[in-house]
């Protein structure tokens, strides 16, 4: 029985530690000390399993996030807008949507918004005539219940495309700001931007995939300009690296943020230009940033009654150890039984804890020790990080 | 031998657990802050006609919470489940079906996926039989990150009952990508959910002003509208894609497949008594 027990441990260890290896399941050496959140943190030790049913799906590893922007954004003031700017519009009937900006502190004053009866379009100084087929007022999407303070106008066919004048003709407030929106739907030019993962630990480079593309061909020669937004609203300017396929960069260097479940985006605005023509297109995706709080140091002998194991906790908070537990069928091969979670409120420095199973749920089924634990994962619930996944 | 019939019906009414069940309803709002869901985010003749598939029609809720929040804060999963809990234990309900609209379904799948969060979080799994979610936003909006776009000091846009809030933000495309991948359960490549969480699919909106039924709900600016949708498939309920509502779960019905005269549900009328929606929840409770 001694020996069964080493083997079960043995395999256990094994399935851990050959997990397939990704920067989201790594489990960092240098944990970090930091303060407990401020906000409700639940300090009662829970313990929760389910049963798995026959056939049911336990998950595969992170998959890969991708954006795709047919659009563009500006900002510009009210005094430009009075004055006219340039708009690069590459696809006939886009549709170009004007925001009044909320200024910090203060709420939006109605009478921001702009009438689309008075935005006026020019083609080398020229007016169009009929240059739009849709001209959408703040009270019409009020009706939706969405984009207040905004107003659109959507070009027409006959507009066509290429470098237009936009005009505000009603007098606006000089140093207002306004979002220009430019949706160009149904493009040949689009930014494709996509990432394995979006889950970091912080101090790593962040690494994904950027083109610029016209008509499924990659275009050369491409600018890319990034900036990364923090939790809490912060732009930073960040260097993007060229590494083969990819392009790789360093968080900047900010202040620590108790973000608590919020995440940092990275924006990319992408410029072509050839001959007259000038394609801009803005994408982003979200990510998270893991302050390595705690890891798994060891795993005890599993048995029918849990998975006792220790951390290393380097800063005091909740944390939720789970796992799938499998038991033998009749035919010897290992069948998953139940998803057990165990959530406990820990101090710092080495923890014992134990992954609790349901007894009830071991009963019924029909399968038998010796047990394993697959797909561990450990999670820093005070402040919502995923600091391990096997 | 009417007597053996009659004595055997005896023997299961009271041996069943399903007859002997105390089912109730949760009616889940999705994002704003609601203190009168009831009558502002429901309205009372949908409640009162879905709420007579049950065996004692007074055995519901209707939960009044922060959706503007995360779906992790205490004032959104965390005051779901004090009144879900509160619900439970005030009616003795042994059976609970949760009927959620739009974010209300993201409140819940947090709760059904991270059951060691909350103490409260367990006593409410184990109560569910099911998760009716009208037009959930599992795999979020593109509209979201339309509102949101632009430093978070200075957002500028609004939102369905608001301005854009936390909620807004979490339900963006690449946003609910994360959450769905990391910390909720249910959708393709995750675990699946404990419970049966089945989608209604709103896939169009219909809006003129020459047709009653668009007024169902509220009325929606054609043009308004027309230009929404730029963002969107064709295939949508006017702020929600189909492939967000099918996201997580199981699909229970396309609107088009059930509802009265073939009518799709706009995402207002999925939370209304348009088209037989209240009739065809009745049925299945």
């Amino acid at each position: 029985m001694k020996q069964l027990k080493s083997i079960v441990i043995l395999s256990l260890a094994l399935s851990i530690i050959a997990g397939q290896a990704s920067a989201d399941q790594s489990s960092p050496n240098e944990l970090v000390s930091v303060a407990a959140p401020n906000y409700r943190i639940e300090h009662q030790t829970v313990h929760f399993s389910q049963a798995i049913a026959k056939g049911s799906r336990l998950g595969k590893s992170a998959q890969k996030y991708t954006n795709i922007s047919d659009e563009f954004w500006l900002e510009v003031s009210g005094q430009a807008l009075n004055n006219g700017i340039n708009l690069h519009v590459s696809q006939p009937q886009a549709l170009i949507r004007l925001t009044a900006k909320r200024q910090p502190g203060s709420w939006l004053p109605d009478n921001h918004a702009i009438n689309p009866a008075a935005i006026k379009i020019f083609k080398r100084n020229k007016a169009i005539n009929n240059a739009f087929t849709h001209k959408v007022t703040k009270e019409q999407y009020a009706t939706a219940n969405i984009f207040p303070n905004s107003s659109a106008v959507q070009l027409s066919k006959n507009a066509g495309s290429g470098l237009f004048q936009l005009q505000v003709t009603d007098s606006l407030s000089p140093h207002q700001r306004y979002l220009i929106n430019v949706k160009e739907k149904g493009s040949r030019y689009i930014q494709r931007l996509s990432v394995a993962k979006q889950n970091f630990v912080k101090g790593r480079k962040i690494s994904f995939n950027l083109a610029l593309i016209s008509d499924d061909i990659p275009l050369t020669d491409v600018r890319h300009q990034a900036f990364i937004k923090t939790p809490l609203g912060e732009n930073h300017e960040v260097i993007l690296e060229r590494k083969k396929e990819k392009f790789v960069f360093d968080m900047p260097h900010h202040e620590q943020q108790d973000s608590y479940g919020a995440l940092y985006e990275l924006h990319v605005t992408s410029q072509w230009q050839d001959g007259g023509t000038q394609v801009r297109r803005d994408g982003k995706f979200a990510f998270s940033l893991v302050t390595p709080t705690a890891s798994i140091a060891n795993l005890g002998s599993i048995t029918a009654a849990g998975l006792p194991l220790s951390l290393n906790v380097a800063s005091e908070g909740r944390y939720e150890v789970s796992g799938v537990v499998y038991g033998l069928n009749k035919k010897g091969r290992y069948r998953p039984i139940m998803r057990s979670h165990s959530a406990y409120f820990l101090t710092s420095g080495q923890q014992s804890i134990v992954i609790a199973f349901d007894q009830e749920i071991l009963n019924r089924s029909s399968f038998k020790a010796p047990y394993q634990l697959r797909r561990l994962s450990l999670k820093d619930q005070s402040r919502m990080a995923v600091l391990s996944t096997r | 031998m009417i007597k053996i019939i009659s004595g055997a019906l005896c023997c299961i009414a009271l041996y069943s657990p399903i007859l002997l069940a105390n089912q109730g309803i949760a009616f889940i709002h999705g994002t704003g802050h609601q203190t009168d869901a009831y009558n502002d985010y429901w309205s009372g003749p949908f409640i009162n006609s879905v709420t007579q598939g049950l065996a004692n029609s007074g055995n519901y809720t209707v939960i009044n919470c922060d959706f503007e929040q995360y779906m992790w804060n205490e004032g959104a999963a965390g005051c779901l489940a004090t009144q879900l809990n509160s619900f439970i234990t005030t009616k003795n309900i042994s059976q609970l079906t949760l009927i959620t609209h739009s974010n209300g379904g993201n409140v819940i799948r947090w709760i059904f996926s991270n059951p060691t969060w909350d103490s409260r979080y367990p006593a409410i799994i184990n109560r569910v039989d099911k998760v009716i979610a009208l037009a959930p936003s599992s795999l979020g909006t593109p509209l979201a990150d339309a509102v949101t776009q632009g430093s978070s000091f200075e957002q500028a846009l609004g939102w369905l009952l608001g301005y854009a809030s936390d909620a807004v933000r979490q339900q963006q495309v690449s946003w609910m990508s994360y959450y769905n991948q990391y910390w909720l359960n249910g959708t393709s490549g995750r675990p699946a959910l404990s419970t049966n969480f089945k989608s209604v699919i709103g896939s169009d909106v219909e809006s003129a002003v020459w047709d009653s039924d668009s007024y169902c709900g509220g009325y929606f600016n054609q043009v308004a509208l027309e230009t929404t949708q730029n963002w969107l498939d064709s295939c949508s309920d006017g702020f929600l894609n189909c492939t967000s509502q099918s996201g997580a779960g199981s699909v229970w019905f396309i609107d088009k497949q059930q509802t009265s005269g073939g009518e799709p549900l706009s995402h207002q009328q999925s939370r209304r008594n348009c088209f037989n929606l209240d009739i065809i929840i009745r049925n299945d409770i």
